[in-house]
């Protein structure tokens, strides 16, 4: 919240609100405008055939949601979900979709120029997800860009798992 | 500056239905020409579609309506009559201002080049009338008249008068204007519009609300017309443009020809007939390959097709009643709101009076209470039923919408393939849910046009068998129990069982038909890759059509049916339930999940004894139901879960039938019988060919809705290849 109050009227015209949230021990964020809300996690719906990190289904308010898991997603250890687990129900060109996250930490704005690209970590890590990163105090949050976790080409590769497994 | 594309949206939805109107007006109107009211609706669709996309700024598409409401006009005068030719020309610009309606809704730009063509049609069927005219009046008037206009330059101008409201208050009447106007040329015709005419109660009698169109013919140039108007300009809206006189930069060689006597008139259209098309031509001459034209052909074919499709709106019109009889009930329910609330307070009351004193009493009383609340209960329950049946009739509307459309593809087919055939049209009035709407009018203009294509055959061919030259499809709707069916019957040629097994054979879809029954062979026609039809025509014959119709009807949860008769006809008869969002399901439980099977699709549950259980070549099993052996299809392999119960005589075993196959899936219990709400996953979801949606139950939960179609595919593709021969075999003598 510093940044915010740190920031004058023009810079914020800049920047943009993001929800940061955090997996394991590192902090995310995803751009505000795509988040609709933010839920407790509720009890998941699997569903066959899917790769793991697409967890399965929520009942949003008589509304069915998909729901993936950040973690698995990234490749992070999971291990079970605890009390501050939540969801985070957010919008993006292919639907409404939940995404679940240790915890939500804040609501921020970051001005522009504490944003900066995200580096090239080689080919080990994939970078596409993340849109940049950004420097809040001391603390380095990495920012996604939600469209692309499940984009067309994810979901052809949901596509291409699904006739491997069978 | 306004955002006008806030209203596009509005605009969009009234203009496809106007456009609809007009279709269905024009198509009608080439069988009673003389229905004065009928041309009427079609004026008044068309010049909707005019002024609102005027009013929002959409000028194009303005301009362009209104070249078609001007032949309208004529139309409706008496002036033209609505033959064949110009039904075409008129379908054809109604088919274009969809298109430059559907790039308003898709925000794309419309290529208004494409309307010079049929711009020039219309205008040269205005010339032509406005020749007539100008030759019967010759006639009536006295024959001085004729050296004058033949010698000048008479020019005809059309000249729109819209007057400012307030020209009485200012004292001049439009009259002494239009007789100003007599003054300088010959006002050829004049029409009032009073369109802009409100009801009497509003009607403000200080106001001028008329407007003129009024055909001038004259020597005097535009800025002479202009003059006249002088005075009223003000405030005023006044057009003049010049009207393409016969004589005058006629552009067309042959009407030309038909003016100076050289040919007559159905020899220039026998030549326009036998005009090849461009594709054609090019062809010919090496320009282009001919498969580059069918390809471009086919492109344009699918562009056609699409325009159907898309059709659809996503709002939805609900008639008065319906919402009316829904807010009555919402009425009723609050008053019981308000009931239960009184009764609970009461209860409240009782209960610590009870506890204060005197016990007997107080007891009495509180049974009276759950008494009044039991009573109270049964009466929300009823409401609750009601309202669920009232807000899912909303959703219904008549499949006459979808069948109006196939008047012109009945049309457009029968005509291009050298066929006569009449479309009738029943049951229109009957209701199916919208999204069933949707998504059957792909279906059904498959069946029409293998029915053109293939059912119905040239009149010739009818002749030599003794039937009238007409053919007939007939159309029908209808409803019986709890489903809806939609009939296509044509009295064609019928279904051929040889050439179907035959073609069967050669495709490998089967190996011989010994001992299929005539049903079975028949649906042979739904099996993908299979056309009977030993040409390939451009309307069908692909072998895509039918697998597809079938598929799409199974999405809906429907069933198509064939009857046919060899040179009597085929009927094709698609069931639909006649709702989606609400159906019946089984409830199972696999593992830790609830899963809800359709009942559609559910024959019986059961526990079989253990040695009811039989293995076949190691890996299929199949159980015996009362001496039928039926596949065993283990829904927790299928759906990758972790079973409580492997055994089936320690589970349930639920038989379902899908293509007049059982196959008996296993589920560790049976939970019973409820109604689901059936929703999507979501549009972030991948689509799973086995589970149909979902629903949530009673504890807020999600339970997983399956397609048992969906899950005998998996389980094919799931099983090893030896198995899956093995499931394979046995459906097949199995389903013998």
């Amino acid at each position: 919240m510093d940044a915010l109050a740190a920031t004058s009227l023009g810079e914020v015209v800049e920047g943009r609100q993001y929800v940061t949230f955090g997996l394991n021990n590192e902090e995310y964020a995803v751009d505000a405008l795509n988040v609709q809300e933010i839920i407790e996690m509720a009890s998941i719906t699997h569903v066959p055939h899917l790769p793991e990190f697409f967890k399965g289904v929520i009942n949003l308010r008589g509304t069915i949601i998909p729901v993936v898991d950040l973690k698995l997603k990234f490749g992070m250890a999971s291990e079970g979900y605890r009390k501050h687990t939540c969801v985070i129900v957010t919008e993006f060109s292919g639907g409404v979709m939940g995404i679940i996250v240790d915890s939500v930490s804040d609501v921020m704005h970051m001005p522009k120029e504490s944003v900066s690209a995200t580096p090239s970590f080689g080919s080990q890590i994939r970078t596409d997800f993340i849109q940049g990163m950004g420097k809040v105090s001391d603390r380095l949050v990495l920012i996604l860009d939600i469209n692309k976790v499940l984009t067309e080409e994810e979901a052809s590769i949901v596509n291409e798992q699904l006739t491997e497994a069978l | 500056m306004v955002d006008f594309k806030k209203l596009y949206g509005i605009f969009v939805d009234e203009a496809t239905e106007r456009i609809a109107e007009l279709e269905d007006g024009l198509l009608r109107i080439e069988k009673s020409p003389g229905d004065k009211e009928l041309i009427d609706t079609i004026f008044r669709a068309a010049h909707t579609i005019k002024g609102s996309s005027g009013s929002i700024g959409l000028t194009d598409i303005s301009k362009f309506t209104h070249g078609l409401e001007e032949i309208l006009d004529m139309v409706r005068e008496n002036k033209i009559t609505p033959e064949k030719a110009l039904i075409n020309v008129l379908l054809g610009a109604t088919d274009l201002i969809k298109e430059m309606v559907e790039a308003v809704a898709s925000e794309m730009e419309f290529d208004f080049g494409r309307c010079e063509g049929l711009l020039k049609r219309m205008e040269e069927i205005k010339g032509r009338s406005l020749e007539l005219r100008v030759k019967s009046s010759r006639t009536e008037k006295d024959k001085t008249a004729e050296p004058r206009s033949q010698s000048s330059g008479l020019k005809t101008f059309k000249v729109i008068f819209i007057p400012n409201p307030d020209l009485f208050k200012r004292g001049i009447d439009p009259s002494m204007i239009i007789e100003d106007l007599k003054d300088i040329g010959e006002i050829v015709h004049i029409t009032a519009n009073t369109d802009t005419v409100p009801g009497l109660s509003e009607l403000d009698p200080e106001n001028l609300y008329l407007r003129w169109d009024i055909l001038l013919k004259t020597n005097r140039d535009e800025a002479d017309i202009r003059k006249v108007f002088e005075f009223v300009e003000e405030g005023s809206e006044i057009k003049i443009f010049p009207v393409a006189t016969p004589g005058k930069d006629v552009p067309f060689i042959g009407k030309m020809l038909i003016d100076e006597g050289v040919v007559k008139a159905e020899d220039v259209e026998d030549a326009l007939k036998s005009q090849k098309r461009l594709g054609e031509i090019l062809a010919e001459q090496g320009k282009v390959s001919p498969v580059d034209v069918e390809k471009a052909l086919e492109k344009q074919r699918n562009i056609k097709t699409d325009s159907f499709k898309k059709s659809v709106s996503s709002t939805i019109r609900v008639d008065l009643g319906k919402l009316d009889h829904l807010i009555n009930i919402v009425g009723e329910m609050v008053i019981i709101h308000s009931m239960f609330q009184q009764a609970l307070q009461g209860g409240n009351w009782l209960s610590v009076t009870d506890n204060g004193g005197n016990g007997k009493n107080g007891s009495l009383m509180t049974h009276n209470s759950a008494q009044n609340m039991e009573a109270l209960f049964s009466q929300l329950q009823r409401i609750g039923k009601d309202i669920q049946e009232s807000a899912m009739s909303l959703r219904m509307l008549p499949v006459g919408e979808v069948f109006q459309r196939f008047m012109r593809l009945v049309r457009e087919l029968s005509e291009s393939k050298n066929k006569n055939i009449e479309l009738i049209i029943t049951g229109e009035d009957t209701e199916l849910d919208k999204g069933v709407i949707e998504k059957i009018a792909d279906p059904l203009v498959h069946l029409i046009r293998n029915a053109i294509d293939h059912g119905i055959e040239t009149p010739e061919e009818r002749m030599k068998k003794g039937k009238s030259e007409k053919g007939t499809i007939h159309l029908s709707a209808y409803q019986m129990g709890d489903s809806v069916y939609i009939d296509v019957e044509d009295n064609g040629r019928g279904l051929n069982k040889e050439k179907i097994v035959e073609k069967a054979v050669s495709k490998g879809i089967i190996t011989n038909a010994h001992s299929l029954a005539d049903e079975q062979i028949y649906n042979l026609i739904f099996m993908p890759g299979f056309s009977t039809a030993d040409a390939v025509t451009d309307v069908s014959g692909r072998g895509v059509g039918m697998d597809v119709v079938k598929r799409n009807i199974e999405f809906l949860n429907g069933k198509v049916y064939i009857k046919t008769k060899e040179n009597e006809g085929t009927t094709m008869s698609i069931k639909l339930p006649l709702t989606l969002a609400i159906i019946d399901g089984l409830t199972v439980i696999v593992g830790e999940e609830v899963f809800v099977i359709p009942i559609t699709s559910v024959v019986e549950s059961l526990r079989p004894r253990r040695d009811d259980v039989k293995t076949l070549g190691e890996k299929g099993e199949v159980v015996n139901v009362r001496g039928e052996y039926i596949p065993l299809l283990r829904l927790y392999e299928i759906l990758g879960i972790t079973p409580w119960k492997k055994d089936p005589w320690e589970a349930i075993v639920v038989v379902t039938v899908h293509d007049g196959i059982k196959y008996s899936l296993l589920a560790d219990e049976l939970l019973g019988e409820q109604q689901v709400v059936l929703k999507n996953l979501g549009k972030a979801m991948p689509q799973i060919c086995d589970v149909a949606g979902g629903t949530i139950l009673g504890d807020g939960k999600v339970a997983l809705v399956l397609d048992v179609p969906g899950i005998v595919e998996m389980a094919k593709k799931r099983y090893s290849v030896k198995r899956y021969r093995v499931i394979e075999i046995m459906e097949k003598t199995l389903a013998l």
